[in-house]
């Protein structure tokens, strides 16, 4: 019976995820829920298929030629949902229509031949567990090779997805020199994938008879419904960064930035004071490299520091830069972590403000929370700062 | 093949529960916000109920000399539920008066089920038996009893729609409240509730069909399948948006702290407040509550919601979606950056996101008719 829990499983996530794609306020964020979701309803369809073959194999033989889709484009989504995670990097988003062809090609085969075939044989076929019969040895063989095609798929397509991902991550080092580590997350989901792998590798040697009752398979079925968990958890809570960088630092300060990130959306929400109506580009059209000047010009037309929340993940769409680039920029050309950086522009920002017409005879408490600090403990804490040198975490 | 069905009839809703309450536990451990996690955790406890629920509905099924023991428990579960939602919809409709949620609710869910608990003590377990195993049938002797027994159904689906119109209430009397604090539609009205509570309404008569057509198999089970299904629709519902935050928690206005410049507030004229509006544009930050603008402004909270709605004739929502619109009017027009997509624009004009916008051009529209928009 455990073969019902994966069709729940992907059922509640789609729902779960389906708002969420619809408000989608970034492209990668649109791609990621987009390819989830088409996975999970793929994905839905196959479990209800071997479902309804366990527990009723008449209504298999109508879903036959359906289910055979279901189970080859499982593998398919699940690899483009890989590349859709890992598209983050400004690469192009293709994924080449051929991926489905043989599916569906194979599906209508059998849909269409299987009019021809008639209803009792087909129904041995499904009650037989892999016994072909007697006369229509040739539609035996398709129709029983799902299983061994299935298997087929499932390898290639995860080692697809785990070449896609070495080449993620080798991409991330050439840019900078540095070493980039997968996230927890990742590690434990792509653990679960491999193993699932090698699970259904074993399934495939197990006769089908036997297949809702064997052990592994109630295991690989809460495989599944644990690797639904994790990624419908990271694509609802905007876990794009696949990567840190270094070895297995604690996630929670990259959790807090998504959450955070997701709250006042990729494109800085901030007040602004004094920003006049002129256009503002808000982007840098480099790749991956600023210079000191655009990146002065860029700051003081969006004063992004204005934001009392500012991460500095915030700054990297709109800069277009990866989060360890930007910080050893910041370190490199102001001697100073981003944090403190963005103090200091406030501090300055604060003495700006004190100085104008229209603010004589406000209170401090007032001009500070203009200025961008979050509370008057902040700016205090900024002042001290402000004198002393000392290296922080960029959180 | 019956038993299969009703097994996937049980299983399903209870899985989906268990789902919705391991994403609110994810949560949970990720977020510092203490109100979140309050809310989440009452959440939690829900949906771990809701799923024993399921479970023990699955006991009733399938092992009624097993639910002889647990019934008074189902009792209370049952009853617990619904309070326990009205509790989360009470923390999420509090409207800045510090009072505390009455105990009384869950008291009496406690006593009728503690009643029950204690006199099934003494009644033989013969006469308990045969009256799960016959669905309500009363040996001699035991016709009060047996009426107490069965009377879970109807007292639950009272509670159903007694703590559904309670929470109607609260949410209706709050969405009249929020729109003089907060400005973001999407986060802070509440739909997703009503949606919530509509959908238990509706369920009602589906159950009060399924228990009187319990003869008819077919019928029962259709009206049972829509009430699966919808079970989990409404699951989802509170999960999803829970953990998406839309939601806008009104904080307790303390008495004892001093209005800041309670003896200086300076009175508002319209060319201060709209020349602080087109000079700071907080309207730019989607999740603006009006205490935002008391410190720049020099006033309180009252006096400035009360200033807008006479001055204007709207409340605070209206009035800072009207400038966003505007914004957004202006960066359209304002062609220097054509590549920006619908979205986009709308999240720096200040909505916290599309859906946001799309209201907000709705409530506009409304507004315009009835002739009272800033900006023509």
């Amino acid at each position: 019976m455990t073969s019902w829990l994966p069709v729940i499983s992907t059922l509640t996530w789609v729902m779960l995820l389906f708002p969420g794609y619809l408000n989608s306020s970034t492209g990668i964020e649109r791609r990621v829920k987009g390819a989830l979701l088409s996975y999970l309803t793929v994905s839905f369809f196959a479990w209800i298929s071997i479902f309804v073959y366990s527990y009723l194999p008449i209504g298999f033989v109508w879903l036959n030629a359906f289910a055979y889709l279901s189970l080859l484009l499982g593998p398919v989504l699940f690899y483009r949902y890989i590349r859709a995670l890992t598209s983050g990097i400004g690469n192009d988003f293709h994924f080449s229509r051929y991926h489905y062809l043989f599916p569906v090609l194979i599906s209508i085969v059998l849909l269409v031949w299987s009019l021809f075939v008639p209803y009792e044989v087909q129904l041995r076929l499904v009650e037989g567990r892999g016994a072909s019969y007697p006369g229509w040895e040739d539609y035996s063989l398709l129709f029983l090779s799902k299983p061994l095609v299935r298997l087929l798929y499932n390898l290639v397509y995860v080692i697809l997805s785990f070449v896609q991902l070495y080449k993620y991550y080798s991409h991330l080092r050439k840019g900078t020199g540095v070493g980039y580590y997968p996230t927890r997350w990742m590690i434990v989901f792509m653990t679960f994938a491999a193993t699932l792998l090698l699970a259904s590798l074993v399934l495939y040697f197990t006769p089908r008879g036997y297949l809702h009752k064997s052990i592994l398979f109630s295991f690989v079925n809460l495989l599944f419904v644990g690797q639904h968990i994790i990624q419908g958890y990271n694509a609802l809570s905007l876990n794009f960064l696949l990567y840190i960088d270094h070895p297995w630092k604690s996630e929670r300060g990259r959790m807090e930035a998504s959450t955070k990130t997701k709250r006042k959306s990729q494109i800085a929400e901030r007040v602004m004071s004094g920003k006049k109506k002129e256009a503002a580009t808000d982007r840098i059209s480099v790749a991956e490299q600023i210079n000191r000047k655009q990146f002065e010009a860029w700051m003081r037309k969006n004063k992004p520091w204005l934001n009392p929340g500012l991460k500095i993940t915030d700054l990297l769409e709109p800069l277009q830069v990866n989060r360890t680039y930007l910080s050893g920029f910041i370190n490199k050309t102001y001697g100073m972590n981003f944090n403190r950086y963005i103090n200091r522009c406030r501090l300055e920002e604060l003495e700006r403000l004190v100085h104008l017409p229209v603010n004589k005879g406000k209170k401090l408490q007032a001009l500070v929370g203009m200025a961008g600090f979050a509370s008057m403990r902040n700016y205090n804490r900024a002042l001290e700062k402000a004198s002393e040198t000392e290296s922080d975490d960029d959180d | 093949m019956v038993q299969v069905l009703q097994l996937i009839g049980f299983s399903s809703p209870a899985f989906t529960s268990l789902i919705c309450a391991t994403l609110l536990v994810l949560a949970f451990r990720m977020d510092n916000n203490r109100e979140r996690q309050k809310l989440f955790r009452v959440m939690i406890v829900a949906y771990c109920i809701w799923f024993c629920l399921w479970l023990f509905a699955g006991i009733y099924i399938f092992s009624p000399s097993l639910f002889v023991y647990i019934q008074a428990l189902t009792y209370l579960f049952m009853l617990l539920t619904q309070v326990l939602i009205y509790y989360v919809v009470f923390l999420l409709t509090q409207t800045g008066d510090d009072t505390r949620f009455p105990l009384i609710h869950f008291l009496i869910p406690l006593i009728i089920a503690g009643s029950l608990g204690a006199w099934t003590l003494a009644v033989p377990y013969p006469v308990l038996l045969y009256i799960v195993e016959s669905g309500g049938m009363a040996m001699p002797g035991y016709e009060v009893f047996t009426a107490f027994f069965i009377s879970k159904i109807p007292v639950f689906l009272f509670y159903n729609l007694f703590y559904s119109l309670l929470a109607l209430l609260r949410i209706r009397r709050f969405r009249k409240v929020i729109t003089d604090y907060s400005a973001d539609i999407s986060r802070s009205t509440l739909g997703w509730l009503y949606l919530f509570f509509g959908l238990t309404l509706t369920t009602i008569p589906l159950a009060v069909m399924a228990l009187v057509m319990g003869k008819m198999a077919f019928v029962a089970s259709l009206s049972t399948l829509l009430m699966v299904l919808l079970t989990m629709f409404q699951d989802v519902i509170i999960a999803y948006n829970m953990f998406a935050g839309n939601y806008t928690i009104i904080p307790v206005i303390k008495e004892t702290e001093p209005v800041r410049d309670e003896t200086d507030t300076r009175k508002l004229n319209k060319q201060q407040l709209e020349r602080y509006m087109e000079d700071h544009k907080p309207y730019l930050a989607s999740g603006l509550k009006i205490t935002d603008m008391i410190g720049p402004l020099q006033t309180n909270r009252s006096y400035l919601s009360a200033f807008i709605n006479k001055e204007y004739g709207m409340n605070f929502s209206q009035y800072i979606n009207s400038y966003r619109l505007r914004e957004l009017e202006l960066m359209r027009e304002d062609n220097s950056s054509p590549h920006q997509t619908g979205i986009e624009l709308a999240l720096r004009a200040g909505f916290s996101n599309y859906n946001g916008y799309l209201r907000a051009r709705q409530m506009a529209d409304r507004l315009l008719q009835s002739g009272s928009m800033i900006f023509k």
